[in-house]
């Protein structure tokens, strides 16, 4: 996955958001599309809790899910309000299947990569935790969504 | 005595995404291209206008009408070999692709594509710009 996020030798462009309370990026060439401050999504009838409803992506309609929700089967502490922001992002299984996020920030270059780091990831998370990437004095865990244990992810009705 | 310098492509993106503009900007911009940008059809008619450019990505839903309608507007005044448009889209079916070449497209890039997916588009439809 980083490997395609190369933008020359050792460059990479991640877009930063916030999920779980956490400040992330994750590699933008892995994005189909990114959807700010979505105030209506369709919503799914009888469906549980984490399937946040449908959004039309390029004429196709791709579920939304609380990926926090979904991975606890908990509480969602952070989406739920009145609107949400979306990562859409291709599956090799379920196809584009789109992340609720808190808060979409900037398109970030990075250079140093590292294997690991010093960061944390909200448990739920850690599969998705890729490496971490320095920008001045903060390190910022780099993760890809697609690794979140989707199995399950078609079982929508409550 | 003239010098032969290589000609720096200009590449128009049109795209609705704030992200997915500043993605392609970085890409292109980083390998030496000049890029102008458009986050409407309205807008990307004027800056087609007012700059020679080498080549179109064209995001296929782009308000206010899609991106097949918008090529089509664009062949009415340029050929394909004159200004060639690929289409960018999250969709990736065999109608898609068709439909884009009964509009006039030269190619078709499904989203998400990495840097140098991008840049090969480029340089395959610049190469002799």
């Amino acid at each position: 996955m980083m490997k395609d996020s190369s933008l020359g030798d050792k460059k990479y462009l991640l877009l930063e958001f916030n999920l779980g309370g956490k400040m992330l990026l994750t590699p933008m060439a892995d994005i189909a599309a990114v959807m700010r401050d979505v105030s209506h999504l369709v919503g799914v009838p009888g469906a549980k809790p984490w399937m946040l409803g449908c959004k039309k992506v390029d004429g196709e309609m791709v579920p939304v899910i609380d990926s926090e929700m979904f991975a606890t089967g908990g509480q969602s502490r952070t989406l739920g309000n009145t609107s949400i922001s979306i990562l859409v992002v291709p599956t090799e299984e379920f196809g584009l299947i789109g992340f609720g996020v808190e808060h979409i920030g900037r398109l970030i270059q990075l250079s140093d990569l590292s294997e690991g780091g010093d960061v944390e990831v909200p448990v739920w998370l850690a599969p998705t935790l890729l490496c971490s990437g320095a920008l001045s004095t903060t390190t910022y865990p780099i993760i890809d969504l697609t690794k979140l244990p989707l199995k399950g992810i078609k079982d929508v009705q409550a | 005595m003239s010098l032969n310098r290589p000609k720096i492509p200009v590449v128009c993106v049109i795209d609705d995404s704030e992200s997915s503009l500043a993605f392609a900007r970085e890409i292109l911009e980083e390998r030496g291209c000049t890029v102008v940008t458009a986050d409407n059809t309205y807008e990307a008619l004027h800056v087609l206008t007012v700059n020679k450019v080498d080549l179109v990505l064209c995001d296929v839903v782009i308000p206010p009408f899609d991106g097949f309608e918008f090529s089509r507007v664009l062949r009415s005044r340029w050929n394909k070999e004159e200004l060639p448009v690929v289409f960018v889209s999250t969709r990736n079916s065999e109608v898609d692709k068709a439909r884009s070449e009964l509009a006039g497209g030269n190619g078709y890039l499904t989203k998400p594509y990495s840097a140098e997916e991008l840049f090969q588009v480029v340089k395959k439809f610049t190469l002799s710009a």
